[in-house]
């Protein structure tokens, strides 16, 4: 035993000269080194093993459309309740709206009142407002949500012809506005702008009409339905002309800047001959009824289609087609009659309400959130790799700590170097308070 | 000049810790770090909601939780029992599918021939990839839905004409699906005559489902009867217009048609 006891001890370094001699050994145990070294491989399969059962945990099950079967579209997360009965599923959502927090609120329209329900964007259900009770700003029928930088909330219901406005939290009305059947709503900075059936008018935020645009007609300047509205950084407005087929976009004078064509007006054939459907237009993006609209974080505008079951992008700044996106299907990452699309730049995801599949969707679309290297970092820890925040923070905190514990011995030794120096008479002295005692 | 005296753990000090040994400390503190790491990850997955949130996040998972909500309140009829056994089936738990399966067959439960439990049990199959045992429950449900169609004919004999058994064959919803299964197992076991008979005979009774005309466009491309395939494609746009993914398929054979000749 004396001589295996023997082998596990080296010595490391000799040092000064003289009478006594002072030996630093380094214990060495090649029996404990094995085990510490088959604790950690057994340690570091456990953990494989965890991640994947974690992994596997985490994968959404069912079938996911992806890549051309989504014709594009990067599926995140469907919500279709705020519970698990059946009285709890969303039934044919039509508006969508991020709120400032990155929380999602859904309209939902009952049988004699409206309520909104708001959403985490995992999915979990929050609460829901309906507006004060017993007074005009209570929701009852609303067919649009907006909600501005300041979150307060605009409402609109077609049938009633009214926009509502709430406060952040839905509980206090702001204000109420009169206009023939609004079709659309956004709200960016301090404007509101509302869409209707022969034009669009542009409100600040404190309920004050600017002025109203438009006449409902197929002229040049005129509207059939504006299914979509939305506000940019500068104020400019941009409108879907849904029956008309065209989007334009104007400055906040109400000066147009461009006007262009999606597809044929109203999906009418041309001849008269071909059947619905069958109709080809000779605008590149070739939309059926284009509806709502929003700005993405590449400043490109969103525009969804119900029935052409996707997202068309155009360029802000002259209107040009830029891509398709999405289709028909009940699979998640598909579409069936989309009406409403809204973004969260944090997140860089879009929130869809997927009407006919009475659920809400987040996506994301190909270069929506720019391309900067900023962007792209922030655009991916929005998602699940976020959850290593806490981990990489644990790391830093734990190598904080070793440095300090470190730079503390350090300071130690060289302490004890100098009381060593001074000779015995140091020993008699107190210590230097914050050097450790031996 | 004081001087250190020379330490205990010399030649022939007493047995040390393997925690001596800096290597061995150092080989911990590792494992201590990866078991830190992982810890603060599933603690943060479980915080941001990734994980623990059962919130549905797909189709098939919302019909995992609507079927089980159901079967869970203890009220679960052989439909309820199918739903739930073909949720599970299409969430990966096929096992427990067949339990609930088994669980309903051996309970008292009104369901005439067992149609619904044994539609039920040929989807499952059918989701397992086991298309032989689907087309055998399928096999097994087709005759006892023929055997529930004589019998409700010979019931409605002397109340006069059967009317609402002339619609669509007397045929209901199973029949339809039970047509579907099989086509899909044919399918499956790449048998695609049989699985044209099956999407025909459906067709037959439902001549503007989109859907089945395209699937039956799929599989007559599948045998290389492009121009068949072709017509399918363009009856099913008929009756689904503006679906870019058989428009796709559409503008593609045509292509190669024109390009044939």
């Amino acid at each position: 035993m004396e001589n295996s006891a023997m082998k596990q001890i080296k010595v490391k370094e000799t040092d000064i000269p003289g009478a006594d001699i002072q030996v630093e050994h380094e214990y060495h145990s090649p029996t404990a080194r094995r085990i510490a070294t088959v604790i950690l491989v057994f340690l570091i399969l456990l953990l494989l093993i965890a991640t994947l059962f974690l992994l596997r945990m985490m994968k959404p099950q069912g079938t996911i459309a992806s890549g051309d079967a989504a014709n594009g579209v990067i599926w995140v997360r469907s919500i279709y309740s705020t519970g698990p009965d059946k009285g709890n599923q969303l039934v044919s959502p039509a508006a969508v709206a991020f709120l400032p927090n990155g929380n999602i609120a859904v309209p939902i329209v009952t049988e004699n009142q409206a309520n909104v329900v708001e959403f985490t964007n995992t999915g979990q259900y929050v609460k829901w407002w309906g507006g004060p009770d017993n007074t005009d700003y209570r929701l009852k029928y609303p067919t649009g949500i907006a909600v501005g930088n300041d979150g307060s909330q605009y409402f609109i219901e077609g049938p009633n012809d009214k926009i509502v406005s709430l406060t952040s939290n839905g509980k206090e009305g702001r204000w109420l506005q009169r206009m023939e059947g609004p079709s659309s709503v956004a709200s960016r900075n301090n404007r509101v702008v509302v869409g209707g059936s022969g034009g669009f008018a542009l409100f600040d935020i404190s309920g004050k009409l600017l002025y109203q645009k438009g006449a409902q007609g197929k002229g040049d300047g005129d509207f059939d339905m504006v299914g979509g509205v939305t506000l940019d950084d500068q104020n400019n407005i941009y409108v879907v002309d849904t029956y008309n087929n065209r989007i334009s976009k104007y400055r906040e004078d109400g000066t147009r800047v461009w006007i262009v064509k999606t597809g044929n007006p109203g999906n009418a054939a041309p001849t008269g001959k071909a059947p619905a459907g069958e109709v080809k237009s000779d605008a590149p993006a070739n939309l059926q009824t284009p509806n709502n609209c929003v700005i993405d974080g590449s400043g490109r505008l969103v525009v969804v289609d119900p029935l052409d079951f996707s997202l068309s992008v155009f360029n802000t700044e002259n209107g040009s087609f830029i891509g398709k996106y999405g289709t028909f299907g009940t699979e998640d990452g598909k579409f069936s009659y989309p009406t409403s699309v809204s973004y969260d730049p944090a997140t860089d995801t879009f929130a869809v309400a997927d009407t006919g599949n009475n659920r809400i969707q987040i996506i994301r679309l190909p270069g929506s959130g720019g391309s900067s290297i900023v962007k792209k970092l922030l655009r991916s820890l929005s998602g699940p790799v976020r959850a290593c925040c806490f981990p990489l923070l644990l790391l830093i905190i734990l190598a904080v700590i070793y440095g300090f514990t470190k730079f503390r011995t350090k300071r130690d030794v060289k302490v004890e170097h100098l009381e060593e120096d001074d000779g015995p008479a140091q020993e008699e002295k107190p210590s230097l308070g914050r050097g450790r005692k031996k | 000049m004081s001087r250190k005296p020379i330490k205990k753990n010399s030649l022939r000090g007493p047995r040390k810790s393997i925690f001596a040994d800096k290597q061995v400390r150092i080989i911990i503190f590792i494992c201590l770090i990866l078991v830190a790491l992982y810890l603060a990850t599933v603690t943060s997955i479980v915080v941001l909601g990734y994980l623990g949130n059962d919130t549905p996040r797909t189709l098939q998972e919302q019909e995992l939780t609507l079927a089980q909500t159901e079967y869970e309140k203890g009220e679960a009829g052989p439909e309820n029992i199918k739903d739930y056994a073909v949720a599970l089936a299409k969430t990966g738990q096929g096992r427990r599918a067949h339990q609930i399966l088994d669980a309903g067959d051996k309970a008292n439960i009104e369901d005439p021939e067992r149609q619904w439990l044994l539609l039920g049990r040929a989807q499952v199959y059918l989701i397992q990839s086991n298309y032989k045992n689907a087309l055998q429950q399928v096999d097994k449900l087709q005759k006892a839905l023929a055997a529930q169609y004589k019998k409700d004919i010979e019931q409605q004999k002397g109340t006069g004409n059967p009317t609402y058994l002339t619609a669509e064959g007397g045929r209901g919803d199973n029949y339809f699906t039970a047509l579907t299964v099989k086509a899909e197992a044919y399918e499956g076991l790449k048998d695609y005559k049989n699985a044209l008979k099956a999407i025909n005979e459906y067709l037959s009774f439902n001549p503007t489902a989109a859907d089945m005309l395209e699937w039956r466009g799929d599989i007559l491309f599948k045998t290389g009867d492009n121009t068949g395939a072709l017509e399918s494609y363009k009856e099913a746009k008929k009756y689904n217009p503006g679906v870019s993914e058989l428009e796709k398929k559409i503008s593609k054979l045509s292509t190669q048609g024109q390009n044939g000749k």
